[in-house]
């Protein structure tokens, strides 16, 4: 484990192993959404009480699954980089996190367009739901140091600083719905003593829910190429005006 | 046709449930083609800048023995 750590360490040997990993990864990711799409519309049953409605949870509760599950990658990555230096983690953490705004955005949007018909409200200040907009105003402040600080080393160290600190709201997120038990309504799936959701419903569910992660996979794999890319540029050009300059001393 | 026409009332709720499938739509798939348009830019500029170092290298290479 230890050694395999340090092995994936190297950014041009992860250049070397993930690429051809990103375009199958990324196909996998499409065949199960679109099974879970299909299942989701047109082969499952609408809900008893919440007729097709139910429908909009097989896309709100994986994205908001998606939201934590991300914020969870960038939090590790940035313990990574500020204890190992490890010099993959950082570009972990910031390529994940346009990943994780973009999913608790869907998370909130998808939630209102459910709680609308089933609950008679766009948005209530319930702590589940309040939780998730301070997710988001996380990740938004994470984007806005690494855009706002231009020395890349100290961006990447405040940047950490905040995901860490902010990692305290993920276990908030997850008990918010049994420690403050208002309108939005607890776990169905992971929870003690197993899903209390209809087989017919959790399938679809569980699909949409792997799909959207190895999705995850397959973009933060095409993003972290990207960053690394984008040092690559950064430094050869810092390397092409220390040369430009050079020649004009001489 | 008429059960084109129910499935796509979703029992009344089309202006809920379509709303949030294009909404994920969207966002998803503008995430992807941001994604891949910027790996595709960086790639292109780092091998730009290579050759231009390699070319740069070469023309300087007799003074690079010099110590800077």
């Amino acid at each position: 484990m230890a050694l395999n750590f340090h092995a994936y360490a190297n950014p041009a040997r992860f250049m070397m192993l993930s690429r051809r990993l990103v375009a199958p990864i990324a196909m996998i990711a499409g065949v199960l959404i679109a099974l879970g799409v299909y299942l989701a519309l047109w082969g499952s049953p609408p809900d008893y009480q919440q007729g097709d409605t139910v429908r909009i949870m097989y896309i709100h509760v994986p994205a908001a699954w998606l939201s934590l599950l991300c914020y969870t990658v960038m939090a590790l990555a940035s313990a990574t980089a500020l204890v190992f230096r490890h010099p993959l983690a950082d570009v972990c953490a910031k390529s994940a996190a346009p990943i994780g705004a973009s999913f608790t955005f869907l998370a909130l949007v998808t939630g209102s367009l459910w709680g609308k018909p089933m609950w008679g409200t766009w948005w209530v200040w319930d702590a589940r739901l309040t939780s998730v907009l301070i997710l988001f105003f996380l990740y938004l402040g994470y984007l806005a140091l690494w855009a706002t600080i231009e020395e890349p080393v100290r961006a990447a160290r405040a940047a950490a600083v905040l995901a860490l600190v902010g990692f305290v709201n993920v276990p908030i997120i997850h008990y918010s719905v049994v420690w403050w038990n208002t309108l939005h309504q607890p776990a169905s799936v992971f929870r003690i003593g197993g899903p209390t959701i209809a087989p017919s419903m959790l399938a679809p569910l569980l699909i949409m829910a792997t799909g959207f992660t190895v999705m995850f996979v397959a973009l933060l794999l095409l993003r972290m190429r990207a960053e690394i890319l984008r040092r690559r540029v950064r430094s050869l050009r810092l390397a092409q005006a220390g040369f430009a300059g050079g020649g004009r001393e001489a | 046709m008429s059960t084109f026409a129910e499935f796509l009332s979703m029992g009344g709720y089309a202006g809920y449930v379509w709303p949030a499938y294009g909404l994920v739509l969207l966002i998803i798939g503008g995430l992807i083609i941001q994604s891949t348009m910027d790996y595709r830019r960086q790639k292109q500029l780092a091998a730009r800048l290579e050759e231009a170092n390699e070319a740069a290298g070469r023309r300087r290479a007799p003074a690079k023995k010099v110590p800077s």
